[in-house]
């Protein structure tokens, strides 16, 4: 006879809701559908009900029955984390465990071998629930030979219980009240009007009709009730990503051979992820070195342009990447890890119209930039709006070429121009808004260069010459320096400004002021005073 | 004048833009010694009576202007989106009104743009500002200019041509690093157009420390956090009102190029010489036949309405008292708004809606015999000698209460009449409070809406302080956000937020009310609005025609109508037999429910107290359970005198005439008025300034400058400091709600009217009561209780015999003479004779079903006309020839409205289950054309199906099946079936304890049907539990209630233990304890009315 397991973590969004907030535990608690007083309420907990508070309520509604509920969202996708996070807890204790994505917080287990381990299957119901009170969640399970016997019961008690007879579950599967089947809410309620309030009284109805009435889903439960669905538990976790360690017959420093027992390793590992359909998305590599199991050395991750499971192609990637690594010592050991994605159906890229070897070729390239100077060493400006100028745009990694627009690609532009081009665009951080700046790839300057180049110039814009109009229409070309400094003694020949500008007041920022300087040389500073000190200090210059 | 002059002013009615108040910037104006500023608010005038006031008060001189939105495609609908909305950039142009013609401009330019855009929007454009040039100073400015256009050149000789030497360029500055360019650009303009240039800073606020309150205006208007709002914020804070000296210091540069730019803007200031003082309002004329005059039209309307009223030989003493008032209307030149009140009234007689007008103008002997008002002031004695005030010089006062369902009809007759440019309605603004301003202000900060939902709760809907309720959620003032939150709620208090819409206030105008005052949109279609609210339409001393909706006269028309259609009475309110004592005896008694403005709970605990016996103490009644006589502590002063416990004594001889008729003890808002004007000697003006600081002390504290000033006169005039004290008291609590006599007297009459349809006419009184509802203070649940208390019989709803609305049936036990039906307990019926008629629930009552649901079953019932009754009909057939959707069909399943066809509820509500499904497939052909399954995917055969056996309701679950389908249950009350369980726990019914003696201890289960906190209560919760046999009254004090509050609020049957306090006839429990009680089974429940 099959035994399995139903486990069931009751409620699993409210207590999701009470472990981002634990100060809520003895409070009246809600999980509400969206941060509003016309949210719904969704999920309470006990000391909210005490009050009267029940879901279906708006949030508002509910606050006039006590003051102090505490209400908050928990979008879908925490719950799907929250609900794999278990499974793989759950999998400590089953090598089968089956995540029943349409009830986040139902688990089934297969529990046929677990006698070996464990001498009573009570014990191992103890173990599993003491591990999921230590991650601060608490759970009812059933242990029996059926599935709709172990899930009713799951869902009607608070701790556990372990049917040695199919008998006895059956008997109090049909005893059970209705709300144990996860039927839509209307559904449950029509059905208790009708006086139908128990798993048997449920069953005896026509199925047909039932079918009629409310559906194939809720025919599907009649059937599930009936016993005519219980298959072997379909184990949904995966198996984790590869991680290997490559202990080394004696101790490496050359770079060649290293990379050469990295290949032959790395290459066993693809065979298996061939067969999972899995490709890899990063590489990560420790070298544990000689004499010490803590000293080790952890290069940059790979990352290929695309995912993938190419040899020659990570090999390549590793050796770009080695050629600038000194090991202080021997390696003694080499641990890999391999981030993994499921293999993308290649269908849709058939109707992909643009020319994909110059795509995957100019990704490549990056990716050997990023292989040569780290992961960081392509970036592109992304304009912000903000008032504050060094605040107008940041940089962020490019990773790979943005394609959608090949318009986008030609127009350099400034973070300064852009931003008041686009104003009242607001935020310009999605889409269209963006711009690519050829000339942001950023070599990671020596450590001898940086004394003497303040900071790469980022930002252009090919303008006129800097004449004091210049200033004025703000049509200046202008560097910007990341660490602003005292501006020259000299005194100036003219100022322009003050300009001041608030900040973020909400947040604490203090105004500054701005303005422009010409030096007597002819030089056109722009300085910035904060009014810690009253100085000036220059943050860039016109040219 | 000297220095310079601030052109560019928006205040807080640039709508979420502006940070400060007219006052506030012409106050700053003053201290900043500018002689004059200019207030130009974004497309509208909203702002400039309040600035007009206090810029008179200040001696700062006040210029008129509006920022318009231009936008060269407007008037062209093809540039506009779905929603009507300008899909080409707007621009702006500044305009100032330099005389009377110019204002009138600008108010049509920007009712012209205001009333083709949506609301909330307005753009012209340059053609029609040009066209309206005359007597309008332009500057424009920046960005968006004429300049930038495609036709640029033309646009600008346009505005050239238009406003010739009256066109300047604007030059701002705000120290932003951009606005170089623009300015260069702006210098080669003038330069080339040869525009004389001005100097001038767009104001915002009138400190530069409201910049963080404009951030959070800004965060507001675009619907996002300070985080978010990015460039949409000002940068920095140079948008305050700067004085000479600092726009020298701003502009220095340039004034060395040009010397004149700040002294053009004093040069604009002396141009513009307008005033809102010039206006010259006057009320329409009415068309009036034989070329007679207005006063003499009144005249003989009043004189045939007098006949009409008191026969041919009208009492002389009311043709003294018409002569006298026509007099004075005529003198005052008021005949025009009496003749408008006839000519709407006799409107509503003619469409058969049933009208009343009420006010101090209203309860006059000319309004009386014009039908204006049913009160009769000769009758009632109601005689108001000043009725419109010649010293006050204030426009009368008359608001015409209209039954609700049909006011729109009214209000469209006024449209149509004076035409859309010479009526429009009165603006509401919509103001900040603290709960809305938490909100707001504190989602633009970033906090949770459900976080700032808590701490709203805790604060009161007037007044009260943000930072304990802060604390009091748990939120720590330490932290920056919340601190600054509770800043800016602060500063928010009473800034407008948006334009709605006045109740029912008119403003009237021989000349086109959009040359004194623009007019836009409302949201409610087919409705315009005027910029101007209330308050400013009182202070320009401009005629309001206020139109109001009143349920309970909706519910009077049915009555009258049901008595003619089914007992043949024509019935009005002017014929009501009047002073019947068997009406007051069951006031007396409170019996009062569904009874207008006497049937909340207060009313209820007072009328035993006082048991009124004529009309005048019908007013007393209305007035005295008010806050105002509450917080003044004049209830037991006046309820003593009256019974004779305690002498009738006056402060002061001079008070006698002022309050002999409430036995010494000012009731009224009107007396409170004399009062300030006899004792205090207030003049006529102090007094009207007194009595609009009282409507509006919530608001600003204003009524706190009266205090010293009333009790330092009323000393000096030798009256006791006590009494002095008591009488500004008295005015604080009208200042939370004071009740005008002449409104009392109006509402006096609708009240005897309902009482007297409810005593003599139960059946007709529940009818109309249950049609006109939403209305009044009880559910049709208490509604219908009460009726079957009374011995009406109540039937319940049936698909084959309902109409949409509650309908008469003969009552077949009546007309037998048998007994009435009842409950058990109820109370026995003096009136059985006169019931006759049993009440039919109406369709409408069932939820979830529409007016369209209505029809389809009409039709239905029209395609079983020829059928033998009850042959063949199967719910099958009913839910596939009406189409009514499912949670319909369900509700009239459970309801017990599919009885007639088939017999058990059970059974119709499993037919009906899943019609939505199954509906379709049936039509498709029954399986013809779909082919079906019936192996259980798909569908059963028809007949193949075998009902489930399901067992029969109980009468616990019928009752509850009506309240959940309904509302409401004909078939007894939810404690009914638990009478025995609760007797057997020694638990009595409410009749029981009415019939205990005063001071027992008292034990007792009810539903709960009404929760009340009152603000004047000092925390005590005021609550009614309702079983079948009556009402049961609980006081509950704040400690009482903090211990038990979990279970009063979350139990909707609640037991309680306590002492029973019996005075006069009116009983109260004052509860001790709260229980949750034993019922072997849940009853089923009713909404209660909660802390209204």
């Amino acid at each position: 006879m099959a035994r399995l397991a139903c486990v069931n973590v009751a409620n699993l969004p409210l207590q999701l809701l009470l472990r981002k907030h634990p100060e809520w535990r003895e409070l009246p608690a809600a999980v509400v559908s969206k941060d509003s007083p016309y949210g719904t309420i969704l999920i309470v907990n006990n000391r909210a009900k005490e009050y009267g508070i029940e879901p279906g309520m708006r949030y508002a509604g509910a606050l006039s029955l006590n003051h102090d509920l505490r209400a908050d969202t928990i979008p879908e996708e925490t719950v799907t984390e929250g609900a794999d996070f278990l499974a793989r807890e759950l999998s400590r204790y089953s090598p089968q465990v089956e995540t029943d994505r349409s009830e986040p917080g139902i688990y089934w287990l297969e529990v046929g071998g677990m006698s070996s381990l464990y001498p009573d299957l009570s014990i191992w119901c103890k173990a599993v629930r003491r591990c999921l009170a230590e991650t601060g969640f608490t759970a009812a399970i059933a242990a029996g030979s059926t599935r709709f016997g172990c899930y009713a019961a799951a869902k009607s008690i608070e701790d556990q219980v372990i049917f040695p007879h199919p008998r006895s579950e059956r008997a109090r599967a049909l005893a059970a009240g209705i709300s144990v089947l996860k039927l839509p809410a209307e559904v449950t309620e029509r059905l208790e009007m009708l006086g139908v309030r128990s798993v048997a009284s449920f069953l005896d109805l026509p199925p047909g009709a039932v079918g009629k009435r409310f559906g194939p889903e809720v025919k599907r439960l009649h059937r599930f009730a009936a016993g005519e669905l219980d298959i072997p538990v379909q184990p949904t976790v995966r198996q984790a990503d590869p991680q290997w360690t490559i202990k080394l017959p004696y101790a490496e420093l050359s770079g060649d051979r290293l990379l050469d027992t990295m290949r032959r390793s790395l290459d066993e590992v693809i065979g298996s992820l061939r067969k999972s359909h899995r490709l890899i998305r990063e590489l990560r590599i420790r070298f544990v070195l000689e004499g010490t199991s803590k000293d080790s050395v952890l290069i940059e991750p790979i990352q290929p342009s695309s995912p993938s499971i190419d040899i020659d192609l990570l090999t390549d990637l590793i050796a770009l990447r080695m050629e600038n690594l000194r090991l202080p010592c021997a390696a003694a050991a080499i641990r890999m890890a391999a981030v993994t994605v499921a293999e993308r159906s290649i269908q849709s890229e058939l109707f992909s119209v643009a020319s994909k070897e110059s795509r995957q070729e100019a990704d490549k390239v990056l990716a050997r930039l990023r292989g040569i100077f780290g992961n960081s060493c392509v970036q592109r400006a992304v304009l912000e709006d903000e008032h504050i100028p060094e605040r107008s745009y940041s940089w962020e990694d490019l990773n790979r070429m943005p394609w959608e627009s090949e318009q986008d690609l030609g127009a350099p532009t400034s973070a300064g121009s852009a931003a008041s081009e686009g104003a009242a665009a607001g935020d310009r951080r999605g889409g269209r808004g963006r711009r690519v700046v050829r000339q942001a790839v950023r070599q990671e300057v020596q450590q001898e260069a940086r004394q003497e180049a303040r900071q790469a110039v980022q930002v252009r814009q090919a303008v006129r010459q800097p004449t004091r109009q210049a200033v004025q229409v703000r049509q200046a070309v202008r560097r910007i320096f990341s660490d602003p400094c005292l501006p020259p003694k000299q005194g100036f020949a003219q100022r322009w400004g003050p300009y001041p500008i608030s900040g973020r007041w909400w947040r604490g920022e203090q105004p500054k002021d701005y303005c422009y300087a010409e030096t007597r040389t002819g030089e056109i500073l722009w300085l910035c005073s904060d009014g810690s000190d009253g100085r000036w200090r220059q943050i860039g210059v016109v040219e | 004048m000297t220095g310079y002059v601030p052109l560019w002013c928006k205040s807080h009615y640039s709508f979420l833009e502006g940070a400060s108040s007219p006052e506030e910037l012409v106050a700053t104006a003053e201290a900043l010694e500018l002689p004059a500023l200019a207030l130009t608010d974004r497309d509208g005038l909203y702002g400039v009576v309040r600035a007009h006031l206090e810029a008179k008060k200040r001696g700062v001189k006040l210029i008129v202007g509006s920022q318009i939105t231009v936008n060269r495609a407007a008037a062209d609908s093809s540039s506009a989106d779905d929603k009507g909305r300008s899909t080409t950039p707007a621009n702006t142009i500044l305009l100032l009104a330099q005389n009377r013609i110019g204002y009138a401009n600008l108010c049509r330019l920007i009712s012209a743009g205001r009333l083709r855009s949506p609301k909330g929007s307005c753009a012209v454009n340059w053609e029609e500002i040009c066209a309206q040039a005359s007597g309008l100073i332009a500057l424009w400015h920046g960005e968006g200019s004429p300049e930038t256009e495609p036709r640029s050149r033309g646009a600008v000789a346009d505005l050239i041509d238009a406003f010739g030497d009256r066109l300047y360029l604007m030059l701002p500055r705000h120290r932003r690093a951009e606005e170089g360019r623009e300015e260069a650009r702006l210098l080669r303009a003038a330069s080339h157009f040869r525009l004389p240039a001005v100097a001038a800073t767009e104001v915002l606020y009138h400190d530069a420390s409201r910049k963080n309150l404009q951030d959070v205006l800004t965060c507001i208007r675009h619907n996002c956090t300070l985080d978010q709002a990015g460039r949409r914020l000002k940068p920095n804070d140079q948008h305050a009102l700067k004085s000479a000296s600092e726009m020298r210091v701003l502009y220095r540069d340039l004034l060395e190029t040009d010397p004149g730019l700040l002294q053009r803007s004093l040069e604009i200031a002396q141009r513009c010489s307008f005033s809102l003082d010039q206006i010259q309002y006057r009320y329409p004329a009415e068309d009036l036949p034989d070329g007679r005059s207005s006063a003499d039209w009144l005249r003989h309307l009043t004189f045939e309405g007098a006949k009409k009223r008191y026969g041919q030989s009208v009492p002389s003493k009311v043709r003294r008292q018409l002569e006298k008032e026509l007099a004075l209307i005529e003198e005052l030149d008021y005949c025009g708004y009496f003749l408008t009140m006839h000519r709407i009234v006799q409107f509503c007689l003619k469409q058969g809606i049933l009208c009343q007008g009420r006010g101090s103008a209203a309860n006059s002997a000319v309004c009386y015999c014009l039908g204006v008002t049913a009160v009769d002031p000769v009758r009632m004695e109601l005689l108001f000698e000043r009725f419109i005030s010649r010293e006050r010089n204030e426009p009368p006062d008359i608001d015409l209460d209209i039954e609700h369902r049909r006011r729109e009809e009214v209000i469209q007759y006024v449209y149509d009449t004076y035409g859309r440019e010479r009526a429009a309605m009165v603006a509401n603004f919509i103001r900040y409070r603290l709960r809305s301003a938490v909100r707001d202000v504190g989602k633009v900060l970033g906090i949770p809406a459900t976080t700032l939902d808590r701490v709203a709760r805790l604060l009161p809907h007037y007044g009260g302080e943000l930072r304990p309720a802060l604390e009091k959620t748990g939120l720590d003032l330490a932290n920056p956000v919340y601190r600054q939150a509770a800043e800016l709620s602060e500063q928010i208090q009473d800034f407008p937020r948006h334009l709605s819409i006045h109740p029912g206030g008119f403003l009237l105008g021989s000349e086109p009310v959009i040359t004194f005052v623009p007019v836009e949109n409302a949201t409610m279609p087919e409705r315009t609005v005027i910029q101007w609210d209330k308050r400013d339409v009182e202070d320009m001393n401009l005629f309001k025609v206020d139109l109001l909706g009143l349920g309970a006269l909706t519910q009077l028309d049915y009555c009258f109508r049901l008595l003619q259609e089914h007992r043949g009475i024509r019935l009005s309110m002017a014929e009501v037999p009047a002073e019947d004592p068997e009406v007051f005896d069951m006031i007396g008694r409170a019996d009062t429910v569904g009874v207008f403005q006497i049937e909340s709970r207060a009313q209820m605990a007072m009328l035993p107290r006082l048991k009124p016996r004529n009309y005048y103490d019908l007013v007393v009644e209305i007035s005295i359970v008010r806050p105002g006589p509450i917080v003044g502590g004049m209830v037991h002063p006046f309820l003593k005198r009256r019974k004779g416990e305690e002498p009738v004594e006056y402060a002061h001889p001079s008070l006698v005439p002022v309050l002999k008729k409430t036995l010494g003890v000012p009731l009224f808002q009107e007396q409170v008025m004399r009062l300030a004007m006899v004792a205090a000697d207030y003049s006529p003006g102090e007094a009207d300034q007194l009595r609009r600081d009282m409507a509006a002390w919530r608001i600003s504290g204003r009524i706190e400058r009266h205090r010293d000033k009333l009790i330092r006169r009323m000393l000096a005039k030798g009256i006791a400091r006590e009494f002095a004290e008591r009488v500004y008291q008295q005015i604080l609590g009208f200042g939370e709600y004071g009740f005008p006599e002449s409104h009392a007297a109006s509402f006096a009459l609708i009240a005897y009217c309902t009482a007297w349809m409810k005593c003599h006419y139960p059946a007709e009184f529940t009818c109309a009561l249950l049609n006109a509802w939403p209305m009044g203070f009880y559910a049709p649940s208490t509604i219908v209780e009460d009726a079957r208390r009374r011995g009406v019989e109540v039937r319940p709803v049936d698909v084959l015999i309902s109409d949409w609305q509650c309908t008469l049936e003969p009552c077949r036990r009546a007309t037998e003479d048998s007994a009435p039906a009842g409950p058990p307990n109820s109370m026995s019926n003096p009136n059985a004779d006169r019931l006759g008629f049993a009440v039919r629930m109406g369709l409408r009552f069932v939820k979830g079903l529409g007016e369209e649901d209505w029809h389809r079953i009409q039709s239905y019932r029209k395609q079983l006309s020829g059928k033998a009754e009850s042959t063949g009909l199967s719910v099958e057939d009913f839910v596939l020839r009406t189409g009514i959707d499912e949670g319909a069909l369900a509700a009239l399943s459970q309801c017990g409205a599919l009885s007639g066809i088939t017999g058990r509820r059970r059974d119709a509500l499993w037919e009906v289950s899943g019609a939505g499904r199954w509906r379709d497939s049936e039509r498709w052909g029954g399986g013809q054309d779909e082919p079906r399954d019936d192996r259980g995917d798909g569908f059963l055969l028809k007949g193949e199906e075998v009902m489930p056996d399901f067992s029969v309701l109980n009468q616990l679950e019928s009752i509850g099946w009506d309240y959940l389908s309904t509302g409401h249950s004909v078939h007894g009350h939810p404690l009914e079936p638990f009478r025995k369980e609760l007797i057997d726990q020694g638990l009595p019914d409410a009749q029981g304890v009415g019939r205990m003696q005063d001071g027992e201890e008292v034990s007792y289960a009810g539903m709960v049907i009404c929760r009340q906190r009152p603000m004047t209560a000092g925390g005590v919760v005021f609550m009614t539990l309702e079983d079948e046999s009556g009402f049961v009254n609980l006081v509950v004090w704040s400690t009482v209630f903090e211990k038990f509050h979990k279970i009063i609020l979350s139990s909707t049957v609640l037991g309680v233990t306590g002492k029973l306090q019996s005075q006069d006839g009116v009983v109260h429990l004052i509860v001790d304890s709260c229980w949750k009680p034993t019922l072997s089974r849940s009853p089923s429940t009713k909404d209660s009315r909660d802390f209204r």
